[in-house]
């Protein structure tokens, strides 16, 4: 009995004992904020993780996108049937990710790195947060802005003191460009490693960007009168455009004249040049891009848009440039680029594939690959069929990708078009270039490409300078020099007298595929007139170009090429963009956790 | 071998038997109706969901509205379980001025309800006549609303029953604002060769609204 007792008091007391560093000992597996937060490497793989999450609308990994508005189509399987933009196109609304760069840019307040390198992260997180807070107002207009706040939830905290209601659309801008005006004062000048981290100039950027988004917002929303909400939420009012297109010109200019970046012109051929200009690591003109690195860091869009003939694996085609875009590019010396098909109610009949594409606008051979225009080394050549003389009549002949049969020859080249549902063929006659890299290994399913997507570049940053100087009623000298900046560097003819409709068409063909399109026609107000869901309308409808060979020995016209534009085979409906589509829907289950939020127009 | 017979059966007997409690009737009520301007219906886009009303029932701790689409005629139709409902137009869809007004609906078993709404315009007296390849449409257009000008008036062609902005293989356009006894035109003889059906509809398109107000009937033409 007293022998139990004592082990059981013996126990008891070891139980309750315990040496004194075991509950007090550091994890090896957690990192405290204070260990983060004070070792460089560190800082950098947190900050390298917002950068991997803040890629919305057009960009490199959603190739899909490149395929919904009027600069490229679906070319691969059956035709698309959509019919309009949806209420949550590309919407954001990432206060999981708010709250994680606001939690960084407090902790690394307290860390004990120098006092340069602490403000260069704080000044890249809040750099980042500007950007999230624009990719938000473009798409949804007023959001609700908290600062620094970080939220947490425990028990007794009110419901109410975590929901915030929207700030107005113009709040949501002017933070953004004053946050920009601050981060670029914190911000190092120096350019970073392909352009993949922010700078002072990037900050900047997207200081002039936001600053001539909310001016020509608040300029043309005249033209929707009821796309507007009472509270400002939507809408900027009319008076404030000329202050915001003087900041965005003053900042475009400090980004051209003080910045280390250049208009790059270093190939003498000037459609090679445009295409590394946007496309080689490296370029010069590029103020900021998502990087990206094999291995590890790749993406699909090579393998996804590669022409069949050069091909590394077996996809391709899945998206391809349409004819809208490639008759948007001018002649060097015709403002007018649509393309000489017919004349005198025939055909006109032309000795090379490419030859109807000759002294176009030389960023159409950066941009796009056309009918007997190079990619890495080979000479790519459409053929939809061959056109051939019998009984007196001119006949068709189409045959799968690749057949040859007698007399003819080829009859349809592997690199299409063809209007067949099959897979990985091309339906449209043409081949992305831009952000294509020419790496065969790139186009393989098991690499991929690492080739960047371009954010900003110094041509943007022209372009914003000629139409904020545009709408100021700058002398038209000062805005023609803008402009013909772009245009000397592309190699097509200088303006003198520049619209704002030159500026539309000029950012159409310079920025394609760069995630401007779509935004540009809705600050401009202009996107229900462009895209009115019309099948009499050619801007809403996609076209495509089949080259035919034709066949008709004996004859001049032997061997020679023909161009028919056809209606496209594989988008089904014309582009439609609502009035709705201005800003998305607020989700319900938004207003369901937050009454304070108001709906958007149209919902 | 037996066995394994009998052994299937049971196991498919078991996959094919489930238990109740996760098995609701489907609704059984529909709630029809039109949507109306001085007891008449108003014609609207009846493809590609483009007008909606929406149902909402409070009681319940999160909401998310139903939506009621509406067909070229006017009319909606909606399967729902009975109960007390509210019916609302959306601000911006329809071809009518946004009420805050808002219509409560008691559903029990088959409900037929008008919802009554303010058109910018309507259409009266609507008459197609075919001269020869020349479609002619002659209306009275009444401007209900001041607050909104014409983008244009159409007269529509399709090959199927579904004739609106978004789905017609010819039409004509006046352009501008009007109003009253309106005549408009359509040269469909290349048409009338080719097609085995045409139907004709009359639109009329305002100033800063997606949809447009149709006549509520079609005109078969051939």
């Amino acid at each position: 009995m007293k022998k139990s007792s004592i082990i059981l008091a013996l126990s008891t007391a070891l139980t309750f004992s315990a040496c004194d560093s075991f509950l007090d000992q550091e994890s090896q597996n957690i990192l405290t904020e204070q260990q983060v937060y004070s070792d460089d490497n560190m800082v950098l793989s947190v900050l390298a993780n917002y950068y991997g999450r803040i890629s919305w609308g057009q960009h490199l990994g959603d190739v899909a996108s490149m395929a919904i508005l009027d600069e490229a189509g679906f070319s691969s399987g059956g035709p698309n049937n959509r019919q309009n933009y949806e209420d949550n196109l590309w919407r954001v609304y990432d206060y999981g990710l708010i709250r994680d760069l606001n939690m960084f840019i407090n902790g690394i307040k307290t860390s004990t790195l120098s006092a340069a390198s602490k403000d260069n992260y704080e000044g890249e997180a809040r750099f980042i947060r500007a950007w999230v807070y624009f990719n938000m107002a473009r798409t949804l207009g007023g959001v609700p802005l908290i600062g620094d706040q970080v939220f947490d939830y425990s028990s007794g905290t009110l419901a109410a003191d975590l929901q915030h209601p929207r700030s107005t659309e113009k709040q949501v801008y002017d933070y953004i460009i004053s946050e920009c005006t601050e981060i670029s004062e914190k911000l190092k000048p120096n350019k970073t490693t392909n352009s993949s981290r922010a700078n002072k100039w990037t900050a900047l950027s997207l200081k002039a960007r936001a600053a001539l988004y909310a001016a020509s917002i608040a300029k043309y929303n005249y033209k929707t009168p009821d796309v507007i909400t009472p509270g400002g939420e939507v809408g900027i009012p009319s008076t404030e455009a000329n202050t915001y297109y003087n900041t965005a010109l003053e900042t475009a200019n400090e980004v051209i004249n003080n910045g280390p970046y250049l208009l790059y012109q270093k190939n003498a051929d000037k459609g090679r040049n445009f295409y590394e200009a946007v496309s080689l690591k490296g370029s010069e003109e590029v103020i900021w891009a998502r990087d990206y690195k094999y291995p590890g860091q790749t993406h699909m869009f090579t393998n996804n848009t590669i022409a069949s003939s050069v091909r590394g694996d077996i996809d391709a085609n899945i998206v391809t440039p349409i004819l809208n875009l490639v008759e948007s590019f001018e002649y060097k010396n015709n403002r007018n680029g649509d393309l000489k098909l017919t004349a005198n109610g025939d055909y006109i009949y032309y000795d090379n594939p490419s030859d109807i594409f000759a002294d176009k606008d030389p960023r159409l051979y950066g941009t796009v690959i056309y009918s007997g225009a190079d990619f890495a080394g080979s000479t790519i050549v459409y053929q939809a069929g061959v056109r051939y003389f019998e009984d007196g009549q001119w006949k068709v002949k189409t045959a799968a990708p690749g057949a040859n049969e007698a007399p003819y020859g080829l009859v349809t080249s592997v690199d299409g078009p063809t209007t067949s549902n099959d897979q990985f063929v091309n339906k449209t006659g043409f081949n992305l270039r831009k952000f294509v890299e020419e790496n065969r290994d790139a186009s393989t399913r098991g690499r991929g490409s690492d080739m960047w997507f371009v954010r900003f570049r110094l041509a943007e940053l022209y372009l914003i300078s000629a139409e904020a100087s545009l709408e100021l009623n700058k002398a038209q000298t000062e805005v023609a020099s803008y402009i013909n900046a772009i245009r000397n560097r592309a190699g097509i003819q200088p303006l003198t007298q520049v619209t704002l409709n030159d500026i539309i068409q000029e950012r159409r063909v310079e920025l394609a595929f760069e995630d401007h399109r779509y935004w540009d026609l809705k600050r401009w107000r202009i996107a229900h007139e462009v895209w009115d869901g019309q099948n009499s309308n050619p801007k809403a409808v996609h076209y495509v170009l089949f080259p035919y060979k034709v066949y008709a020995p004996g004859t001049d016209k032997h061997n020679k090429w023909v161009f028919e534009k056809r209606v496209a085979s594989h988008t089904m409906n014309p582009r439609y963009f609502r009035y709705q589509n201005y800003y998305n829907f607020i989700d319900q289950n938004w207003l369901n956790s937050n009454p304070k939020l108001v709906r958007n127009p149209y919902q | 071998m037996k066995f394994k017979y009998i052994f299937i059966q049971i196991v498919s007997i078991g996959l094919l038997l489930s238990c109740g409690k996760d098995n609701y009737d489907e609704p059984q009520a529909t709630l029809t109706g039109r949507v109306v301007h001085e007891g008449k219906p108003i014609g609207v886009r009846g493809s590609n969901n483009s007008v909606r009303l929406q149902l909402w029932q409070n009681g319940f701790a999160l909401k998310t509205p139903i939506d009621v689409y509406v067909a070229q005629d006017g009319s909606y139709t909606a399967k729902l379980f009975d109960g007390d409902y509210q019916l609302i137009t959306v601000s911006g869809n329809g071809p009518w001025a946004h009420s805050t007004d808002t219509l409560q609906v008691q559903v029990k078993g088959n409900t037929t309800v008008d919802i009554n709404v303010r058109p910018y315009y309507t259409l009266e007296n609507i008459q197609y006549q075919l001269n020869g390849t020349k479609l002619q449409a002659t209306f009275q257009l009444n401007k209900i609303d001041e607050t909104r000008n014409l983008d244009n008036v159409n007269l529509l062609i399709n090959d199927t029953k579904f004739v609106d902005l978004g789905n017609f293989e010819k039409r004509s356009s006046i352009d501008g604002n009007q109003s009253g006894a309106i005549t408009i035109e359509l040269d469909i003889a290349n048409e009338l060769n080719t097609k085995n059906t045409l139907f004709a509809r009359v639109a009329v398109k305002m100033n800063g609204i997606t949809e447009a107000v149709y006549d509520p009937n079609i005109f078969r033409v051939k």
